[in-house]
């Protein structure tokens, strides 16, 4: 009878031993568990972020990439009016010959090609981000003072080319 | 002799183009300080005459370019 209970007991322990066992297995696990959730929650943390981020350089990158544009556009634009003050065809199709009227009237030509020149810096100056004056942005037609023969676009943000 | 520069500006700037003494040739016309010297070239060349470079410099309307060949026209 004693052997019984004593295996009994044994048992009881073994089974009470394993349980505690089990349960610390378990305490162990969650612990670990509960150490990588958290960790899983830093990275999640991280991304949303890193995502935010990313967010706000698409939006520069985007804003750069349309400043870019309206800066290209702007160029086009110039471009295509000195183009055409240069190469200018007439209503008859004559096309414009610069050095047949440098020829021939010598004095009004120079004086027309300075003013173009020193018009050309100021176009350079205000690529290179000086401000307009408030003579330039008031130019709403050629004979306003402040007109720019050479970039009007930039120059004369008011001004609407025909 | 107005007719004459009034045919020149519009075979110049377009026929279909409505011009007056009032017209500016910058502003109106679409013109700009290489055309102004354009035309005067051709009013020289047609009417014979011919007009000082620094009295042009400043042209813009069709009243003061028509003065100008006037005062010229006349003294040749």
């Amino acid at each position: 009878m004693f052997k019984v209970k004593l295996i009994l007991m044994l048992v009881a322990l073994g089974v009470a031993g394993g349980g505690f066992l089990y349960v610390k297995n378990l305490q162990a696990n969650l612990a670990i568990s509960e150490a990588n959730n958290a960790k899983l929650n830093d990275g999640i943390e991280e991304q949303k972020k890193l995502m935010v981020q990313m967010e706000k350089d698409f939006k520069d990158i985007q804003a750069t990439l349309k400043k870019q544009q309206e800066l290209y556009e702007k160029e086009r634009k110039e471009n295509e009016f000195r183009k055409k003050r240069f190469n200018k065809t007439n209503a008859d199709g004559k096309v414009r010959d610069l050095g047949d009227l440098a020829n021939n009237r010598t004095l009004s030509v120079e004086r027309i090609v300075n003013n173009d020149f020193n018009n050309q810096i100021r176009c350079n100056m205000i690529a290179q981000g000086s401000p307009l004056t408030e003579e330039e942005k008031a130019v709403v037609k050629k004979t306003d003072p402040g007109f720019n023969t050479m970039c009007p676009n930039s120059a004369n943000p008011n001004y609407k080319d025909e | 002799m107005n007719d004459t520069v009034i045919d020149i500006l519009k075979s110049h700037f377009g026929h279909d183009k409505d011009i007056t003494p009032e017209t500016n040739m910058l502003n109106d016309l679409g013109g700009d300080e290489f055309d102004v010297v354009d035309v005067l070239m051709q009013i020289e060349t047609q009417l014979n005459i011919t007009i000082p470079e620094e009295e042009t410099f400043d042209l813009q309307t069709v009243q003061q370019l028509l003065e100008t060949v006037e005062k010229h026209n006349v003294q040749s």
